[in-house]
């Protein structure tokens, strides 16, 4: 342990240099920029800026800076999932459903403070896991295969049903749409196309970020159209910037589960931000004591998928940087980033780059300082746009929209996707259906349905593949308890209704 | 602050992409869109980018890459079919564009008669890899290994009909052993699937680089027609005396580019190939640079079509 922190020590000693600071804020201040504006992701950016790293000097400022775009991201993301209901990441998707709702009771100024904090907490807890007991996790990373992956997407299409206020058959109903949408495409295991009604354009399935702004931001604009513009939350008061005292009591846990699941769920391949943010509020909704007021402005349902979310950023470079394994997309261009500078990720990396290895985590920790200072000065600007009136504000948030959504692939198919999702969005708004379990299960779709297959394909065909290993054994257990759980407190409610 | 930040954004990027202003001097007057099928990042989108910024130098004006990924290829590709074949659209061509079509998938471009060729750039290295504890020790043991037990080891690839899995396909059906493809979503999927023992070998791009030079895989051939610069120990399928396919890059327009032009590109982009930092990048990225004339490139991809197409047959007629 003690060489742990000699080593850390030392990569401090780089990363406080001036020029790797300087790399570190503007990574930063990119990376907050790229959460806030929607559509504008952390991959593209960052392999956008990857030639960067062929000029500068040492490579390990261009990796600290490239790295600080990503954790800086999740900070950013969630700024418009609170004031606008459109999500900058599609990571932050969770936190449209209690962040926005306090942002109509007043109280945007609280939600985005404790985003920013949350996640600090949460990425300096990931940090120091990334620091000591990173190698040993990374192991059970690689353990983690497709009977384990279907498991977990199993337990997350279980949590999905907790996402909506109403009543299950909602929820369920809501899961298995997404799930139908989530598999439009080309079959992966067969090259078969599923779905597609004939059209080219969706071989390639329907795009997560369109359908996710235009569900959730561009239906709550036309919301708020239909509800006629007078009486538009966005408008509303501002209200205290700081959480108070019971906020505080509240969110303080929810930040600690959330730093835990997160980093637990960032280390598998594949898992994800979204995944840890899921999973991270379906748990707070468990365990609060007044599970009711989730989904109508509850803190700790913004607290811990915030920290869960930035903790699973964090995490995922745990399986980069000891195995040489990217686990999601962003951590894939860091990878082709060390290779092009002769660095190849893996074990060896330890002993052969000490200075980056080290001097990349020492700037975490200074990198998620900066962002704390830079977003919790930037909350009282944030909410300002609150008074922006809504005549100014909707065609703003359209705009930006649909912008996003084309400079992602460049595709205007995109758009469309943009705009029927919006109004599909309306129309789920209208008739009190909450998109959130809709959304989740579409993406848990494809982990679903490939890990399925895999999996059977590894086992002959067989499906004790899924119960004789341990692991996938127990997630599944987890998810049976879940379910099993949901259907008794449903029915025990219904009973007292005297339905 | 945000709606005009956003809109600024917009703007830049519609000028770099429709940046118009038609004449009719001395080509390229205007900076030219090479279009990349595949997201930002991977192996194809790094070394366009190298060889588009080397390329600017020899032809005078930016080459501006425009990403445009998704459906294998196929989008990208279709976009740039539809371009105007003046020449201020090109793209670049993988071989997952025209594989699709070997698999009998409509689509909405002729996959060799929609585009020009100018100039073939290099190929994707892929390798047959193992954990460097497995027993087996040359290809010959493995596929005697699938030939004994058939259908007990299980092998990993970027994805089904993917130049990876037919390669490892057209291994099968001449040696009559039998692996079980467990296709995983993209490359990157393939060596944590090898690293966690998920499946026994994979056939991969260059994703095991790193676990070879580390001693925790072990290649035992690679795809290309003779044997990689880089791994001067491992034989190429070739000189086993299989018939491998090969990983395609090469730079490709619309069809109906004026001959003047399309030699004027050819030109730029073959000087390119010689460029510092390209070579860098294609070495780093452990792809072979490969130069050939475009007319040349036409042939090889009609070939490879034919070849895939014949393979794909095959391995519907044995049921595989």
């Amino acid at each position: 342990m003690t060489s742990a922190i000699d080593l850390l020590m030392y990569g401090f000693s780089l990363a406080i240099r001036p020029e790797n600071l300087m790399y570190a804020f503007i990574g930063s201040v990119v990376g907050t920029f790229v959460g806030v504006l929607p559509g504008l992701g952390p991959v593209a950016t960052i392999a956008i800026l990857l030639p960067l790293t062929y000029q500068a000097g040492s490579p390990l400022g261009a990796i600290i800076m490239l790295s600080a775009i990503y954790y800086g991201a999740m900070y950013g993301g969630s700024t418009t999932s609170i004031l606008m209901r459109l999500p900058g990441e599609a990571a932050s998707v969770i936190t449209c459903l209690d962040g926005y709702e306090m942002a109509k009771q007043g109280r945007a100024g609280p939600a985005l403070a404790i985003a920013a904090i949350g996640s600090f907490v949460a990425g300096t807890l990931a940090i120091i896991g990334l620091s000591f007991v990173g190698p040993a996790f990374a192991r059970f990373a690689v353990d983690f295969g497709p009977p384990e992956m279907f498991a977990l997407a199993l337990l997350g299409v279980a949590l999905c049903a907790s996402l909506s206020g109403g009543p299950p058959l909602r929820g369920i109903a809501m899961a298995l749409a997404g799930i139908l949408l989530g598999l439009v495409g080309v079959d992966t295991m067969t090259g078969v196309e599923r779905l597609t009604m004939g059209s080219f354009n969706l071989t390639g399935g329907i795009e997560l970020v369109p359908m996710l702004m235009g569900l959730f931001g561009l239906g709550e604009v036309l919301h708020n159209v239909a509800v006629r513009a007078g009486a538009v939350p966005l408008t509303t008061k501002i209200g205290k910037l700081m959480p108070t005292r019971s906020d505080w009591r509240e969110s303080a846990p929810a930040i600690g589960r959330g730093s835990l699941i997160g980093f637990l769920i960032g280390l598998l391949p594949g898992g994800g931000a979204i995944l840890g943010a899921l999973i991270s509020y379906a748990v707070e909704k468990k365990v609060s004591a007044h599970p009711e007021r989730f989904g109508k402005g509850a803190i700790a349902g913004v607290a811990g998928p915030e920290s869960a979310n930035n903790a699973a950023a964090t995490s995922s470079f745990v399986p980069l940087l000891t195995l040489g394994l990217p686990g999601n997309a962003v951590t894939a261009v860091l990878f082709a980033g060390l290779m092009i500078q002769n660095i190849q990720p893996g074990p060896l990396m330890l002993v052969q780059h000490a200075d980056i290895f080290w001097g990349v985590i020492a700037s975490m920790y200074l990198g998620n300082l900066m962002l704390l200072v830079l977003n919790l000065p930037l909350v009282g600007l944030w909410v300002q746009l609150l008074r922006v009136p809504f005549w100014l504000l909707a065609p703003a948030i359209v705009m930006i929209a649909v912008f996003g959504t084309y400079s992602l692939r460049n595709n205007w198919f995109d758009v469309g996707v943009l705009l029927v999702s919006g109004g599909v969005g309306y129309l789920f708004r209208a008739a009190a259906y909450e998109a959130a379990p809709l959304a989740m299960a579409f993406i848990l779709a494809d982990i679903l349905d490939t890990s399925l297959r895999q999996a059977l394909l590894m086992g002959d065909g067989g499906a004790s593949i899924f119960f004789t290993r341990p692991l996938s054994g127990t997630v599944l257990a987890v998810a049976a308890t879940v379910v099993a759980v949901q259907l008794y407190s449903y029915g025990r409610r219904r009973r007292r209704q005297g339905a | 602050m945000k709606p005009r930040i956003a809109l600024f954004a917009a703007a830049a990027a519609f000028a770099a992409a429709f940046a118009a202003v038609p004449a009719h001097a001395q080509f390229p007057e205007r900076p030219i869109t090479l279009i990349v099928p595949w997201a930002p990042g991977g192996s194809t989108d790094v070394s366009s980018r190298a060889l588009a910024k080397a390329a600017e130098g020899a032809l005078g004006q930016p080459v501006v890459v425009v990403n445009k990924p998704g459906a294998s290829t196929t989008i990208g590709m279709a976009d740039l079919a539809r371009a105007k074949p003046d020449g201020y659209t090109i793209g670049t061509l993988s071989s997952s564009s025209y594989m699709l079509k070997a698999q009998g998938r409509d689509l909405p471009y002729d996959a060799v008669e929609a585009f020009t060729y100018v100039s073939y750039y290099g190929d994707n290295l892929i390798g047959i890899a193992v954990l460097n504890e497995a027993p087996w020790k040359k290809l010959a043991d493995l596929l005697a290994e699938g030939k004994a037990q058939p259908g007990k080891f299980k092998f990993g690839t970027a994805g089904v009909g993917s130049t990876q899995h037919l390669t490892l396909e057209a291994l099968m059906l001449a040696t009559g052993s039998k692996f079980v493809h467990i296709p995983q979503q993209g490359s990157a999927g393939s060596m944590p699937a090898l690293l966690g023992k998920h499946v026994d070998f994979i056939s991969e791009v260059s994703v095991w680089a790193p676990f070879v030079a580390q001693g925790q895989a072990r290649l035992l051939a690679v795809s290309t027609p003779k044997r990689a610069d880089a791994y001067p120990d491992v034989p190429s399928l070739g000189e086993l005396g299989f018939d491998s396919l090969r990983s395609v890059q090469a730079i490709i327009g619309p069809a109906g580019m004026p001959e003047p032009v399309r030699q004027r590109l050819e030109a730029a982009f073959r000087k390119s190939l010689a460029d510092e930092g390209f070579r860098n990048t294609m070495k780093k990225l452990s792809m072979e640079i490969v130069d050939l004339p475009g007319p040349e490139v036409k042939k090889l991809v009609q070939g490879e079509l034919q070849r895939a197409t014949g393979l794909v047959q095959r391995m519907k007629a044995t049921g595989g």
